[in-house]
C-alpha cells in the first residue's frame, strides 16, 4: 500500500513537474539567445522573433499560427451558415408574419363581432383604424429587416466582412490599442500583417492577433526578466540560489498570470464570433420584439454582448500591464536600485520614460550591460559565454571606481519574497477588483456564471486530460487495496 | 521499483546540489545492505540543515530587526502604487483622447434622438433647446476635466481626504501605545525616508501621502519579524532534538507571516479601489454625461444631482436605434462609474484605514505583554520566551485581522472587503484541506505497511 501511495504521489508530481517544465520551455524557446536583460526594446523584440515591427508575428504568440487557421475554418462555416440562413430566413419572416397577422386579425374580429351583437343594427360598424395601428408597426419592423437581410443577401460575403468591420474589429482594437499605448511596441496597424486569407472573419483576426501578440509579449517580458535572474546566478555573475528562485518564480508568475488569461480572450473571440454567425437570426429576432416574447431581448442582449466583450478586452490588458509594471517598479527598487525608471533585468517597456536623474554609478552599471549585450550579441541573440567574458572584465573596470556596484545581485531573497508578495496581490487584490469593476468573475457573479465560457471550458478539459494518469493510478492502487 | 524512485530522485538531489549552490542532501556514506539511513549520515544531515538554517537565520535577523528596516510589503506596495500610477498615466494619454471623441460623437446621437422623440410626442421644441444647451455645457465641463488630467485633478480634491484619514489612524496608534507604555519599531519613519528617495516620477500620490499609507498596515511588521525570526531559531533549536518545538517554530513562521501579508493586502486592496477610481474617471464622465433617467432636466436644476447623482440622462427615444444608444451606455452607468459612487469609494477608503490603524492598535495594546524592545536600538524581542503565550496571541491577532472587515463596515457602513477575505480564507481552507487529506493518506499508507 506504501509502495502505491507513493507511486500515486511520484505521478502527481510528475505531471505537475512536467506542466510546469513545458511551460517554462515554451517561453524560454520563443526568446532566442540567452536572455540576460535587454538595454532596448527593439534588441527585446527581435529576441523574440518580431518581424517589421508585426507585435503578431513574434515567437511567443501562443497558437497564433493555429488560431488563424482556426478562424479561416470558422469564417467558411459562417459562410455558409449565412448562406442558407439568409435563403430561407425568408420563409420564417414571412410565416411569422403571417401567423401573426391572422391571429390578430381573427381577434380583432371576434372581439369586435362580439361587440357589435350587444349594439343596435344601426350602430354596429367595423373600424379598421385600431387594426391597423397594431399591425402597422410589426409590419415595418419586418420589411426593415426583411430589407436589411436583403442587402446581407445580395451582399454576401462583402456585406459579412463590412459588419464584422464595423461591430466586433472596434471591440477588438479597443483592447490592442490599450495594450500598444502602453508596451510602446508599434501600432495597431502594423498588426496581423502576416495574415493571408481572405476570410469573413479576417478583420477580427487582425486585431485579435494584436490582442494576443501584445499580453504574449508582456508575458514574455516578464519571463525574459526571470529567466535573467537565473542565467546570472546560473553564470556565476552575481547572485545565489534565492535569486535563482527569484528568477524562476517570476517566471512561473508570468506562465500562469499569461495563460489564465489566454483562456479569458478565447472566450471572448468566440463569442463575437457567435455574434457574427448567428447575425441573420438576430435581425429577424428584432422584427417580433415586442410580438413574440420568445424575440424580445435578442438584440439589446447582443448588444450588451458586443460591449462587455469590449470592457472585458480592457479588463484582461489591465490586470497584465498592471502585474508588469508592478514588476518592473519592483525590479527597479533592487538591480540596480534606487527606484530611478532604469532596471538591468525586464526589457524596458512600460517604464522605459519613467527614466529620472540616474547617478553616475547607475549609468556605469548601465553601460556595461548595453556594452556587453552588443558584444554578445551575434545574428540578433546573445551567446551568454560571450556576454559573461564581456560582463567579467567590464565589471571589474567599473567596480574599481564604483566598489560593490555589482552587489545588487545578491540580494535575491528580498526580491524573491517581493515577487510572492505580487503574486499574491495578482491573484486576491488586483485581478478580483478589475473583474468587479470592469465585469467578469468577481465572487457574487460567479452564481451567475458565464453559460459561453469556451475558455474556461477548455481550461478544465486540459487539467482533466493532464490528470488522467494520477486517476488511473489511484484506480490501480483502489484495486490492488481491494485484493 | 520504490527503490528505482527513490535512486532517481536521490540522483536528481544530488545534481542539483550543484545547480541550487546549497543542498542539504549529504554526500554520506552507505551502509551494509546498501542502507542509506546510517548514524554518520543522520549527523551529516542534521548539521548541514542546521548549519544552513542558522546562516541564513542570522541574515535574516540581521536584516530585518533593525531600527530602519523597510518591510518588504511596504517595498510591494510602493512598487504596486508605482505601476498603478504609471499604468493610470498611460490611460490618461490614450483613452482621454478616446472619450472625448466618444463623449461628442454620442452628444450627436443623443440630439438625434430626442429631436425626433420631439417631433414624434412631446412637440415641445424650447424645453428640447433648452435640454441640448444644458447637456452640451455639462459635457465641456467633463472634456475639460478628462482633459485637463483627471487624476491630479481629483487628487487635489480627495488628497485632504487621505490625509486626515492616515493623521487620524497615526494619532489612534501612537496614543494606544503610549498609554501602555509601547514603543513601536519605527518602520514608517524609514518608510518616510524611502519614499521619498525613491518615489517614481508619474507618480499620481505625493512622497508623504504614499508612505503615510503605506505606514499603517506595517506598523507591527517589526514585532511580526520578530515573530518569524524567532521561529526560526526554534526550528534550529528543534532540529534532531524536538519535533515539537520545529514544529511549533514552523508554526510561528507561517502564523506571523500570514499576518504580515494579511494587513498588507487588506492595506493594498483599498489603495487599489483608490487607483481604480482614478482611472476608471473617464468612464465616470460618459456615465455622469449619459447616465441615468431618460431625462436631461436635472443637469442644472438641481446641479449636485448632475455631478453626484446617477447622470444626467439617456435617451427618451425607445426605438431599436435608442435602445442600441442606452444599452451602449447604461454599460457605464452602474454603481461603480458614478461619480458619487467614486467618492464614497475614496470615503471609505478612509475611514477602513481608521478602523485598521484601531485594529492594529490593539494589536499592539495585547503584544505589549510578550515583547520588550530595546530602548537604544528599538529592535524587539520575546519576553521570557514564552512562545504558548506569543502563539495564542498570535492567532488573536489573526483573528483581529479577519474581523478588520466586519469593523470598518460599522463605522462607515459600506466597506466591500467580503470578497478578498472571502477568497483568501477559502483559498487557505482548501489548501489546508489537501495537505491533511494528503498526509493522513501517507500516515494511513505508512501503518499499513508496518
Amino acid at each position: 500500500m506504501l509502495k502505491a501511495k507513493l507511486i500515486s504521489i511520484a505521478i502527481k508530481f510528475i505531471m505537475g513537474a512536467t506542466a510546469l517544465g513545458i511551460g517554462i520551455w515554451y517561453l524560454s524557446s520563443s526568446i532566442g539567445g540567452t536572455s540576460i536583460g535587454y538595454s532596448s526594446l527593439n534588441n527585446f523584440l527581435s529576441a523574440i522573433g518580431v518581424q517589421n515591427g508585426d507585435i503578431a508575428s513574434a515567437n511567443g504568440c501562443f497558437l497564433c499560427g493555429y488560431i488563424e487557421k482556426l478562424f479561416g475554418a470558422i469564417g467558411n462555416a459562417a459562410e455558409t451558415f449565412w448562406n442558407a440562413m439568409i435563403e430561407n430566413i425568408w420563409i420564417l419572416m414571412a410565416i411569422g408574419f403571417g401567423i401573426f397577422l391572422f391571429y390578430t386579425t381573427a381577434m380583432y374580429l371576434y372581439d369586435a363581432s362580439k361587440k357589435n351583437a350587444t349594439l343596435d343594427a344601426g350602430d354596429r360598424n367595423l373600424d379598421f383604424k385600431p387594426w391597423f395601428d397594431k399591425i402597422w408597426k410589426p409590419a415595418v419592423r419586418v420589411m426593415m429587416a426583411g430589407a436589411l437581410l436583403g442587402v446581407l443577401g445580395f451582399g454576401g460575403t462583402t456585406v459579412l466582412k463590412q459588419i464584422t468591420n464595423v461591430t466586433i474589429a472596434p471591440v477588438m482594437f479597443v483592447g490592442s490599442e490599450l495594450s500598444m499605448a502602453a508596451t510602446g511596441i508599434s501600432n495597431s496597424a502594423q498588426c496581423g500583417t502576416t495574415v493571408q486569407n481572405d476570410d469573413i472573419l479576417n478583420p477580427v483576426l487582425k486585431p485579435f492577433m494584436c490582442v494576443v501578440g501584445n499580453l504574449n509579449t508582456v508575458m514574455l517580458a516578464g519571463a525574459a526578466g526571470g529567466f535573467s535572474l537565473m542565467n546570472y546566478s546560473w553564470l556565476g555573475m552575481g547572485g545565489g540560489v534565492f535569486t535563482w528562485i527569484a528568477g524562476l518564480s517570476l517566471v512561473v508568475m508570468f506562465l500562469i498570470i499569461g495563460f489564465n488569461l489566454f483562456f479569458q480572450i478565447l472566450t471572448i473571440i468566440f463569442k463575437l464570433v457567435f455574434l457574427i454567425i448567428f447575425l441573420p437570426l438576430i435581425i429577424a429576432a428584432g422584427a417580433f420584439e415586442g410580438t413574440w416574447s420568445l424575440a424580445s431581448g435578442v438584440v439589446t442582449k447582443s448588444i450588451n454582448m458586443l460591449v462587455e466583450s469590449a470592457i472585458r478586452i480592457v479588463a484582461i490588458t489591465l490586470k497584465i500591464l498592471i502585474t508588469y509594471a508592478t514588476v518592473s517598479f519592483a525590479a527597479d527598487q533592487y538591480f540596480p536600485g534606487p527606484n530611478d525608471g532604469y532596471n538591468s533585468i525586464l526589457p524596458p517597456l512600460v517604464t522605459e520614460s519613467d527614466k529620472q536623474n540616474l547617478d553616475n554609478k547607475t549609468l556605469s552599471v548601465m553601460a556595461v550591460f548595453s556594452k556587453c549585450e552588443k558584444v554578445a550579441t551575434v545574428n540578433g541573440t546573445v551567446d551568454k559565454n560571450m556576454f559573461k567574458n564581456c560582463f567579467t572584465a567590464s565589471r571589474a573596470e567599473v567596480e574599481r571606481k564604483y566598489p560593490k556596484a555589482f552587489d545588487f545581485m545578491d540580494d535575491g531573497f528580498e526580491f524573491l519574497l517581493m515577487m510572492i508578495g505580487i503574486f499574491l496581490l495578482y491573484f486576491y487584490v488586483v485581478s478580483p477588483k478589475i473583474d468587479e469593476l470592469l465585469g467578469g468573475g468577481s465572487e457574487e457573479s460567479k452564481d451567475k456564471k458565464e453559460k459561453f465560457d469556451y475558455g474556461g471550458w477548455l481550461k478544465d478539459m486540459g487539467k482533466t486530460i493532464w490528470g488522467a494518469p494520477t486517476k488511473v493510478a489511484e484506480q490501480i492502487t483502489k484495486a490492488t487495496e481491494k485484493k | 521499483m520504490i527503490k528505482k524512485i527513490i535512486a532517481v530522485l536521490c540522483f536528481i538531489f544530488a545534481i542539483s546540489g550543484n545547480v541550487m549552490a546549497a543542498s542539504n542532501v549529504p554526500s554520506g556514506d552507505v551502509g551494509d545492505y546498501g542502507v542509506w539511513s546510517t548514524e554518520h549520515n543522520r549527523e551529516l544531515f542534521i548539521n548541514n540543515l542546521t548549519d544552513d538554517i542558522t546562516a541564513f537565520q542570522n541574515k535574516f535577523q540581521q536584516k530585518q530587526s533593525v531600527k530602519n528596516y523597510v518591510p518588504v510589503e511596504a517595498r510591494v506596495g510602493l512598487a504596486f502604487i508605482g505601476g498603478m500610477s504609471m499604468i493610470s498615466n498611460i490611460l490618461e494619454r490614450s483613452l482621454v483622447r478616446f472619450i472625448t471623441i466618444f463623449l461628442i460623437v454620442m452628444f450627436a446621437f443623443w440630439i438625434m434622438f430626442e429631436s425626433y422623440q420631439m417631433m414624434k410626442a412631446t412637440q415641445k421644441s424650447r424645453e428640447l433647446v433648452e435640454d441640448i444647451i444644458k447637456k452640451g455645457v455639462l459635457i465641456t465641463i467633463w472634456i475639460l476635466i478628462i482633459e485637463t488630467g483627471p487624476a491630479q485633478l481629483f487628487m487635489w480634491l480627495m488628497g485632504p481626504i487621505i490625509s486626515v484619514g492616515s493623521y487620524l489612524s497615526d494619532l489612534i496608534l501612537n496614543s494606544v501605545t503610549s498609554t501602555v507604555g509601547m514603543s513601536l519599531p519605527d518602520t514608517c519613519t524609514a518608510i518616510h525616508n524611502y519614499v521619498a528617495s525613491s518615489n517614481s516620477g508619474y507618480a499620481i500620490l505625493d512622497s508623504a501621502q504614499t508612505a503615510n499609507l503605506l505606514c499603517i498596515p506595517t506598523r507591527l511588521s517589526g514585532f511580526f519579524y520578530t515573530a518569524v525570526s524567532v521561529g526560526w531559531k526554534w526550528m534550529i533549536a528543534g532540529i534532531g532534538n524536538s519535533a515539537f518545538t520545529f514544529v511549533a517554530g514552523a508554526a510561528f513562521i507561517v502564523l506571523f507571516i500570514y499576518n504580515i501579508w494579511k494587513f498588507a493586502l487588506m492595506a493594498l486592496s483599498v489603495i487599489a479601489d483608490l487607483f481604480f477610481v482614478i482611472i476608471t474617471l473617464p468612464f465616470t464622465a460618459i456615465a455622469q454625461c449619459f447616465g441615468g433617467k431618460s431625462a436631461a432636466k436635472n443637469a442644472f436644476e438641481s446641479p449636485l444631482d448632475a455631478f453626484s447623482g446617477g447622470g444626467s440622462g439617456a435617451t427618451s427615444y425607445d426605438g431599436i436605434a435608442g435602445k442600441i444608444f442606452n444599452g451602449l451606455l447604461g454599460l457605464f452607468n452602474s454603481k461603480n462609474f458614478s461619480l458619487d459612487a467614486q467618492i464614497k469609494k475614496f470615503i471609505n477608503a478612509m475611514f477602513y484605514f481608521v478602523s485598521l490603524s484601531l485594529i492594529i492598535a490593539v494589536c499592539a495594546a495585547l503584544i505589549s505583554g510578550v515583547i520588550n524592545i530595546d530602548a537604544t536600538t528599538a529592535v524587539p524581542t520575546l519576553e521570557n520566551n514564552d512562545f504558548m503565550t506569543f502563539l495564542i496571541v498570535g492567532f488573536l491577532f489573526a483573528y483581529l485581522a479577519n474581523k478588520a472587515g466586519e469593523f470598518a463596515k460599522k463605522i462607515s457602513g459600506s466597506i466591500d472587503e467580503k470578497g478578498f477575505g472571502d477568497k483568501l480564507g477559502g483559498d487557505i481552507k482548501k489548501l489546508w484541506g489537501n495537505t491533511q487529506k494528503t498526509a493522513t493518506s501517507v500516515w494511513k499508507a505508512v501503518r499499513g505497511s508496518k
